[in-house]
């Protein structure tokens, strides 16, 4: 009986943007920002360091500036990791980097590697893609590609663990190639990578979208099959839905825009307690409970569920036959729960 | 465009409420075609008598709690076709219905209709038609007799080798006739090759899981191999005690209800198996020969406790392994700083 599931296995639905062209699709009026060609520095670690902040890069994985991220690895890590990890079904505007521009993104690896002042690099994938057409090179440059195996959600902490203890420095890719950019090309961040997918997309593909466009010209630039209902910005499990894609704006950390159409009619089953919920959430709660508790507002008795473990992946909202929304009733458990248990068990520790 | 917001995610899998229901219903549809098989198209006639006596009473018991009945709900649907499949098939209609709308307007609506029920509604109709009418839903036409849809049954009742069992005897019946159900008995129950197909089916499905059917029977084997009835060995009394009466359906499809069953999985293997020992002791002890319906409602009584138990077990495993991976990281930092502690 295994209580902590590995993952669930989605269908990806990659292809066809996956193996297309980057293509861009900027405005020439910002695109042409460049850099100061003279930097003062002392070191070449504190030049790479001055330059992504004056390129004011943004680390797509967490929203971080880049620069800060280098100075906390400033010699220290001994490890640099570019994540290109697409383990969210449509999303693959990080691995992309890995065919596009692999010369960029080695290069933007080496930049990191010499703030860090170490020799080790990766470039972290995810294995469980099947229906792609192009295959993820095991080497890219002499920097070997390793493969996060496990469904969804892929378990990074896991994977680093197996890399060895110690300090390591994990960049998003896309922010690595505008590393490169930065220092090779002086240009400023003006742009960054994103999905443009989903069952109501005409043409798939991965973008490279100026900052500030909206996300509707960004939808019509590739055209939409048929009418959708929801616009999500960000990965099809984790992201945000859109209600006005026209005054909604491009983000240093959107990912992927997505469109779907789907069936107003599931929504109307109540909770049969088939228990999959439970059977597939990766940190072994039982989402079904919780929501059931959320629902009445009766908090008292959540304390057992530990809800303040949930990693807020949604798989349990995905796999749920009745369509609830267990996910966000487990996220608002998780807020009750820290901000009232843990202060209670604060509050037993001291006394 | 008009577009709505809701949470993440924002893509859901195939299967929905409707579908694991249609798939219980597909493998009720295999019953039938047997019972069509044996006793003609009364069988056929009683199922829909009662699928539509159960969606009528569903339907009406919505309208009094002033709630929009909802089309793609097939529970009230599976438990009109499970309800007919225990009963012996020259059972009268009144039964049937009264069953039914036992199992609708007292024992799944009153807790809150779909999803809320605390007691399985197919096996309290059946208890409770049980209590009432005992004789009639005990005793069973001959396996092959072609009934008449309508109008007054004429047949010599043979005994059911679940009675046979119970009075301490030794039913006489050919191994391939157990298999193929070619003996008085359940009009659905009966057929053992198609019923394990089922619960394949159900289980590839992912309808059913398998941990519930599966410990469930397990116990009630252990119990007939420890236990033998008089004049027969562990081995034949395990193969009669789950062939004969409603242990294997009711395992499969009272046991394969979701709503009245724990969710975690040893929750579910806790209960399934003491289930099997309440189910094999009533069938040894009880008055009755097919009361695994009884020992099913009072375990259903406490399926809160088993996953409330379950749930402080999951809670253990849990902090065990974050403590686990927190130790995983500390020694090795442990380890830097005394060497770094001996280089200053």
């Amino acid at each position: 009986m295994p209580m902590f599931h590995r993952g669930i296995v989605l269908a990806q639905h990659k292809e066809p943007a996956f193996s297309k062209p980057v293509i861009r699709f900027v405005n020439p009026q910002t695109d042409s920002y460049r850099l100061d060609r003279k930097i003062p520095a002392k070191s070449e670690a504190e030049a790479v360091i001055e330059i992504a902040r004056r390129a004011r890069i943004v680390d797509e994985r967490d929203g971080r500036l880049l620069a800060r991220k280098l100075e906390k690895a400033l010699l220290k890590a001994y490890i640099v990791i570019a994540d290109a990890v697409d383990d969210e079904p449509y999303v693959s505007s990080r691995v992309a980097m890995i065919l596009q521009f692999p010369n960029e993104l080695t290069d933007g690896i080496d930049l990191c590697c010499r703030v860090a002042g170490c020799e080790r690099s990766a470039i972290m994938a995810y294995k469980m893609v099947t229906d792609i057409e192009t295959r993820v090179p095991r080497r890219v440059n002499r920097v070997k590609v390793v493969r996060q195996r496990g469904g969804y959600p892929a378990d990074r902490a896991e994977r680093m663990r197996r890399l060895g203890p110690g300090q390591k420095l994990v960049v998003g890719a896309g922010a690595l190639v505008h590393l490169a950019r930065a220092v090779y090309d002086q240009k400023v961040q003006t742009t960054v990578f994103v999905t443009v997918a989903g069952d109501c997309v005409a043409g798939p593909v991965n973008l490279e979208v100026s900052l500030g466009m909206t996300v509707m010209q960004v939808l019509e630039r590739c055209g939409l099959a048929q009418e959708p209902t929801r616009v999500v910005c960000g990965g099809s499990m984790t992201g945000m839905s859109v209600i006005d894609p026209d005054n909604t704006l491009i983000t240093f950390t959107t990912r992927a825009i997505l469109a779907f159409r789907e069936n107003a009619r599931d929504r109307h089953y109540t909770c049969i307690g088939c228990g999959h919920c439970e059977q597939v959430c990766p940190e072994g709660l039982n989402p079904m409970y919780i929501h059931r508790f959320v629902e009445n507002s009766y908090y008292a008795n959540l304390k057992p569920f530990d809800a303040h473990l949930c990693t807020g992946c949604g798989t349990c909202s995905y796999i749920c036959p009745s369509r609830l929304e267990l996910a966000s009733s487990v996220l608002k458990a998780k807020e009750y729960a820290e901000s009232w248990f843990i202060r209670r068990e604060e509050e037993d520790d001291e006394a | 465009m008009k577009l709505e917001s809701g949470p993440s995610p924002h893509i859901r899998f195939i299967q929905t409420t409707r579908g694991i229901m249609g798939d219980a219903v597909a493998a009720l549809c295999f019953l039938y075609g047997m019972g069509f098989y044996y006793h003609g198209p009364r069988v056929l006639v009683m199922g829909v008598f009662s699928v539509a006596v159960c969606l009528g009473c569903d339907v009406i018991c919505n309208l009094i709690h002033k709630k929009r009945h909802n089309v793609r709900d097939l529970s009230a649907i599976v438990t009109g076709m499970i309800l007919p499949l225990m009963l012996p098939a020259s059972v009268s209609y009144g039964i049937v219905a009264t069953a039914g709308i036992f199992a609708i307007a007292v024992t799944k609506h009153p807790f809150g209709g779909t999803g809320h029920n605390v007691f399985n509604p197919a096996a309290a109709g059946f208890s409770f038609a049980a209590i009432c009418f005992g004789e009639a839903l005990f005793t069973y036409p001959p396996p092959t007799l072609r009934l008449p849809i309508f109008g007054p049954m004429e047949f010599a009742s043979s005994a059911s080798p679940a009675y046979t069992l119970r009075v301490g005897g030794i039913p006489r019946i050919d191994v391939m006739d157990i298999l193929l159900g070619k003996y008085p008995g359940p009009m659905g129950a009966t057929n053992i090759l198609v019923l394990i197909a089922c619960l394949l089916y159900l289980i590839l499905r992912k309808t059913v899981r398998w941990s519930l059917p599966f410990s469930f029977f397990g116990a009630c084997a252990a119990v007939a191999c420890l236990f033998p009835r008089p004049g027969l060995g562990p081995l034949g009394s395990v193969g009669l005690e789950l062939s004969t009466g409603l242990i294997l359906f009711g395992g499969i499809f009272l046991l394969g209800d979701p709503v009245t069953t724990p969710k975690r999985e040893m929750s579910k293997v806790a209960f399934a198996l003491v289930a099997g020992v309440i189910a094999m002791l009533f069938r040894r002890f009880g008055s009755l020969e097919e009361e695994i319906t009884f020992s099913l409602l009072l375990m259903n009584a406490a399926v809160w406790g088993f996953d409330m138990a379950g749930e402080r077990v999951a809670s253990m495993i849990r902090r065990h392994r974050l403590a686990a991976i927190k130790s995983e990281a500390a020694p090795k930092k442990a380890k830097t700083k005394t060497f770094s502690g001996t280089a200053g």
